[in-house]
């Protein structure tokens, strides 16, 4: 919080002392400001960082929401193709699920630690900002003794187990907690900006490692729903009207009913091709745009703890 | 992402991209051979996410060699037309490399 009170201090009419009152009076309001830009800057972190973490859950319960889509699609594969979709393969993907979900948790939980922050900056209720950064910070430490890495390790023994356990998440996160607690007791935006940076260092590391992964569940799940969309065409399943919409609406007219022409279908193909392809390019589009959003929080923090400009270097 | 994953990534969303090219060339007799092949390399996939699988591991190491070089061969084979006969021995051999990695995922 900054305050900008009126001094109620009679200083000594003295020349000596007068002659320190001014560079005094200067460096307060020096420091005071300090405050102030430190504040402001921690406030204006608070609501990008709060816009991103946002983000980054949403985009992980999408991801969660289309391995459920992949798991139908796979038993409509089954039905269509016969292609064999058991109990095991659902527990399997059942599993991946879980551990995407769990990323939407963390993310929602670093929402909630960019809200108490700013509620901080803000300085209206302490003593509820110390309440809602304790919880978090107990409730990072239980999600990361659960989380696991999606991608396999590439070590063995003691660090594979480590992984498997989900220490390979980043250590950054854990250290986070720990220094949640000094921001807690000491209420300073700069110890504060530190625990979050050690969260979202966690959560870009995790990203980053991961990304792949989560960009190869999404284009094998459109793959499959292409494929399917098409043989679903093949057999005669789907009303393929739609296709010369496009040159009717304009004027007001609807397609015949009957049996369409059998170019129907391949313009049919066509746009599901295409519309398959853009979805892939999309969804590659939208992951990278959240890791640079997470590089671009960390960075403003960084301004918050060292008091100088933001700038995002790394590259993806 | 580890070279293990990623050989196994490689195949099965090959084989996913390319299921109706690759099945329409399948004799009417083999077609479901196909598809045992198509599922098992997706099955191998899955386990491979949702496990560890150890990249220094001797034995990983060298059935990912493998793999790559049948799943370079089975691409090229493709894309050069070859004889299905050629098609489906590449393919069962990538998938069959395949199982045998994610068996040592743990």
């Amino acid at each position: 919080m900054c305050f900008l009170s009126k001094p109620t201090l009679a200083f000594p009419r003295g020349k000596f002392l007068r002659s320190w009152v001014v560079p005094l009076a200067i460096l307060g309001l020096v420091i005071l400001l300090a405050s102030c830009k430190t504040s402001t800057e921690a406030s204006g972190v608070a609501k990008d960082l709060g816009s991103t973490s946002s983000d980054l859950a949403n985009y992980y319960s999408d991801l969660a929401a289309q391995i459920t889509e992949t798991i139908e699609l796979s038993e409509l594969d089954f039905r269509v193709n016969q292609n064999a979709f058991g109990d095991s393969d659902r527990a399997t993907l059942n599993d991946i699920k879980s551990e995407i979900s769990k990323r939407a948790g963390l993310a929602q939980s670093l929402s909630a630690l960019a809200s108490t922050y700013g509620t901080l900056a803000g300085s209206t209720s302490p003593t509820a900002a110390s309440t809602a950064a304790s919880k978090l910070g107990t409730e990072l430490q239980t999600d990361l003794k659960t989380l696991k890495v999606l991608p396999a390790s590439s070590k063995t023994g003691a660090a594979a187990t480590e992984t498997a356990a989900g220490a390979a998440i980043p250590t950054a996160m854990s250290e986070a907690a720990t220094i949640l607690t000094d921001f807690i007791q000491t209420r300073e935006l700069k110890n504060g900006a530190k625990a979050i940076q050690k969260c979202v260092e966690g959560l870009d590391q995790l990203y980053t490692t991961e990304s792949p992964r989560y960009e190869a569940l999404a284009t094998a799940r459109i793959q499959l729903a292409e494929r399917l969309a098409k043989d679903l065409v093949d057999q005669d399943q789907v009303e393929l009207s739609p296709v010369i919409l496009p040159a009717l609406q304009p004027f007001g007219f609807a397609p015949k009913m009957g049996s369409p022409k059998g170019w129907y279908a391949d313009v049919a193909k066509d746009e599901i091709n295409q519309q398959a392809a853009d979805q892939i390019t999309s969804y590659v589009q939208k992951t990278q745009a959240i890791y640079k959003s997470l590089l671009k929080e960390d960075a403003e923090l960084t301004a918050v703890i060292t008091g100088k400009k933001a700038s995002a270097s790394k590259t993806p | 992402m580890g070279p293990a994953l990623q050989a196994l990534e490689d195949n099965y969303l090959y084989l996913n991209a390319n299921y109706d090219q690759l099945k329409a060339r399948y004799p009417d007799s083999q077609k479901a051979g196909f598809a045992t092949q198509f599922v098992t390399a997706r099955s191998n996939y899955w386990t491979a996410i949702s496990k560890i699988l150890h990249d220094d591991d001797p034995r990983v190491q060298a059935l990912v060699t493998e793999m790559n070089a049948a799943q370079t061969a089975l691409e090229a084979d493709v894309t050069a037309l070859a004889g299905i006969a050629t098609i489906m021995n590449d393919i069962t051999t990538a998938v069959q490399i395949g199982t045998k990695i994610a068996a040592l995922a743990v």
